[in-house]
């Protein structure tokens, strides 16, 4: 039997599809036809193939031409019109090709108008798609893989510095080497690169990098993105949204349940016998601790059970922060802690895997910065690997800026603030939003953290003479580093009555997502990590 | 998502791809291609313009193609993806082939192999054909008359026309697999 008759069905159908008669249902049929039979496939690949065949056999001579200008083009075209010919062939080498014949076949020539027409329409169409023009530089479109003089939505890199003017006038400048995705005129995500936008419309730009979102009707807008580096330059009003903003764990101190709950994660605190409930130094609540052994809060292992493992693991850096009002006497050989996070499970701490900040004064450690500092300081203590545990002191000695243990007792709440970034590898303590010490390790050195040891506020269970005094309020542990600006941001906020993020102070889970405001007309610097403001560059 | 160096490096290859090659191995396959996507899409206008953009994609990724390995199967890939961007791209081509079937199908004719040598053997079919199934041919392929356009000329039906082209492409078909049995192709 011949194929044509093994496969009637499918033939009836192909001839249709040859006609450009099929419909929808016969599809369908031949969907079901071709599904799971190899021969049937071949055969309809091949009727319509013999088809094409005998159409294209007698079609008009096709040349290919190579144009190499701005950008390579291939084109299938008539080969013997004199209407190609006479488009200054001298600056289109002809790569390939039949000989022209020098026929003056009229139904060649309707052809050619036809596709013209055809052309111009397909034109008509597309230009609907565009969104803009590139007026100076060369553009890939990452998707068609064309280097276009219209810009539609999609995906470019550029090779050189690019000008694009929008059709609603809003002009977009990028640096070479920038990839990005255009959607509108208004909303685009860089991925990496420069670019400025002068905005000409009335809309908002939305611009999302991989690390930030920002929402602004600013006229004019600079930024540049890399995994290294991040700034920003806005000139009006504007919505920043930072991808990475949130604390690990967070607490308040502002609710009313027995347990301390925790805001942001899941290290609800258990409350010692000796510790009171008081006004909070902002919000509701904090709790006074009064020197003694069972002041604590127990915030359980964060789910640790190996080191690397739990909620306190970090990878990318850790920040410590709180609101204290301290009654520390300060004496030698005594401690009053912050926050405390060990390895092992004894409740004895092990004295390695340790992560501690509190106020410190004793002596004879090998592995502290400055060396052999014997007073007063607020410390800083984290196992790093390659260095173990160190501490980084900083001495409440009233020079350089820093303040005496006596300014710290004046009263008032203070704000303090230790962190690590393990891709600078600095470690930083701070005071009321002021960097007042720091010390530099190689840089991308890791913490080794976690583990499935107690992490306590005010004091480890079994340590007489660690136990905090005086107020501890809204401490919170991120496992990355907050960068200055947030810090002194966060300082801010806490004069204003706010809680750190700029919201009213209340018990309910922190939001997923956090915007804020940047400076306007200055130059902002920003973590490439997390997308949170840095500094800003004078 | 090809790297930033990937890029680069592709747009140097390019600049040092010979043109020859790539047009020898295109034209001879280019009907071919063609066919593929048109199998698919089932419609002219829409087979010219992914035709037109598979042909540039080929040429601008030329300098990925290793010489001496299938150009149809490469270029065949290459169509593949065209089509699947044509279609998102254009709600309004609802009908044509599943890209599961396209995917099917693509598999079933590499795995046997197929050239565009099957067809030499048309014009000795042809010249075989009866003189009503001969002047049918001329109208329809060399002179591309509409259906209409030949049953107002012949004054038979238009269902009448139709049904006599299907039956001239069958008795083709049927003629190039049969010398493709004999091994003439």
């Amino acid at each position: 039997m011949n194929r044509s008759d093994e496969f009637a069905e499918i033939r009836e159908i192909a001839d249709c599809v040859c006609n450009e008669e099929v419909s929808p249902e016969q599809v369908q049929k031949l969907e079901a036809l071709l599904a799971n039979n190899e021969e049937a496939q071949r055969f309809y690949y091949e009727y319509i193939g013999m088809h094409v065949h005998m159409k294209a056999s007698n079609d008009p001579q096709m040349e290919m031409v190579m144009r190499r200008t701005q950008v390579d083009e291939f084109i299938v075209r008539p080969t013997d019109t004199s209407n190609w010919k006479n488009t200054s062939s001298d600056q289109i080498p002809q790569i390939a090709g039949p000989q022209q014949n020098s026929s003056k076949n009229p139904i060649i020539w309707i052809l050619a108008t036809a596709c013209a027409i055809l052309l111009t329409y397909i034109l008509m169409q597309d230009s609907n798609e565009y969104i803009g023009e590139v007026q100076a530089g060369r553009i890939k479109d990452l998707e068609r893989h064309l280097y276009p003089e219209k810009v539609q939505a999609g995906e470019y890199f550029t090779e050189t510095d690019v000008r694009v003017k929008f059709k609603n006038a809003s002009t977009l400048t990028l640096s070479s080497d920038t990839r990005i995705n255009i959607t509108t005129p208004n909303k685009m995500h860089l991925e990496k690169g420069s670019l400025k936008f002068i905005q000409e419309s009335e809309k908002k730009l939305n611009l999302s990098t991989n690390s930030y979102k920002l929402l602004s009707p600013s006229k004019s807008i600079k930024v540049t993105q890399s995994s290294n580096s991040s700034e920003i330059i806005v000139n009006s009003a504007n919505k920043f949204i930072p991808n990475r903003w949130r604390p690990k764990h967070y607490w308040s101190f502002d609710d009313t349940s027995d347990t301390v709950l925790d805001s942001s994660g899941e290290a609800h605190g258990i409350l010692g016998k000796g510790i009171e409930k008081v006004k909070g130094l902002v919000g509701s609540g904090a709790y006074k601790f009064s020197d003694e052994i069972s002041d604590y809060i127990r915030l359980g292992t964060g789910g640790g059970v190996a080191p690397g493992t739990g909620t306190f693991a970090v990878v990318d850096g850790v920040t410590i922060e709180a609101l204290v009002k301290t009654d520390w006497d300060g004496k030698f050989m005594n401690s009053d802690e912050i926050f405390r996070k060990d390895h092992n499970s004894d409740g004895e701490g092990d004295g390695e895997l340790r992560m501690l900040f509190c106020f410190q004064n004793d002596y004879d450690k090998k592995h502290v910065f400055p060396k052999d500092y014997k007073l007063p300081a607020l410390s800083f203590g984290l196992f790093l690997v390659g260095q173990g545990y160190h501490e980084l002191k900083l001495p409440l000695d009233g020079k350089n800026g820093r303040p005496t243990l006596e300014m710290l007792k004046d009263g008032k709440a203070h704000h303090l603030v230790a962190t690590y970034d393990v891709k600078t590898g600095k470690k930083s303590i701070y005071i009321d939003g002021k960097l007042l010490m720091f010390h530099q390790y190689q840089q991308g050195t890791k913490v080794l953290s976690g583990g499935p040891g107690l992490a306590v506020i005010g004091n480890i269970p079994s340590i007489k003479n660690e136990a905090f005094n005086g107020l501890i309020d809204e401490v919170a542990f991120y496992d990355f580093a907050l960068p200055p600006f947030m810090i002194e941001y966060h300082y801010r906020n806490t004069q204003k009555g706010l809680n750190y993020f700029g919201i009213s102070p209340n018990a309910n889970k922190l939001p997923e997502k956090l915007s804020m405001k940047l400076p306007e007309n200055q130059l902002m610097i920003l973590d490439p990590l997390t997308g949170l403001p840095d500094s800003i560059k004078k | 998502m090809a790297s930033d160096s990937q890029i680069v490096k592709d747009n140097e290859a390019i600049s040092k791809t010979d043109p020859d090659l790539f047009v020898s191995l295109f034209e001879s396959d280019r009907n071919r291609l063609y066919s593929y996507i048109y199998a698919y899409v089932m419609d002219h206008t829409a087979a010219d313009d992914i035709f037109q953009e598979t042909s540039m994609t080929l040429w601008r990724e030329f300098a990925k193609f290793e010489p001496g390995t299938n150009f149809s199967k490469w270029a065949n890939g290459i169509a593949f993806n065209r089509v699947r961007v044509f279609r998102r791209k254009n709600k309004k081509l609802y009908l044509g082939l599943s890209e599961e079937l396209m995917l099917s199908i693509s598999e079933s004719i590499s795995k046997e192999g197929y050239s565009e040598t099957r067809w030499d053997t048309l014009q000795e079919c042809r010249n075989h054909l009866r003189e009503e199934d001969q002047k049918l041919y001329e109208s329809f392929y060399v002179k591309n008359k509409k259906a209409q356009e030949v049953a107002d000329e012949s004054g038979r039906s238009i269902f009448a026309i139709r049904k006599a082209v299907h039956k001239l492409r069958k008795k083709l078909f049927d003629c190039v697999d049969r010398k493709k049995r004999e091994g003439l192709v």
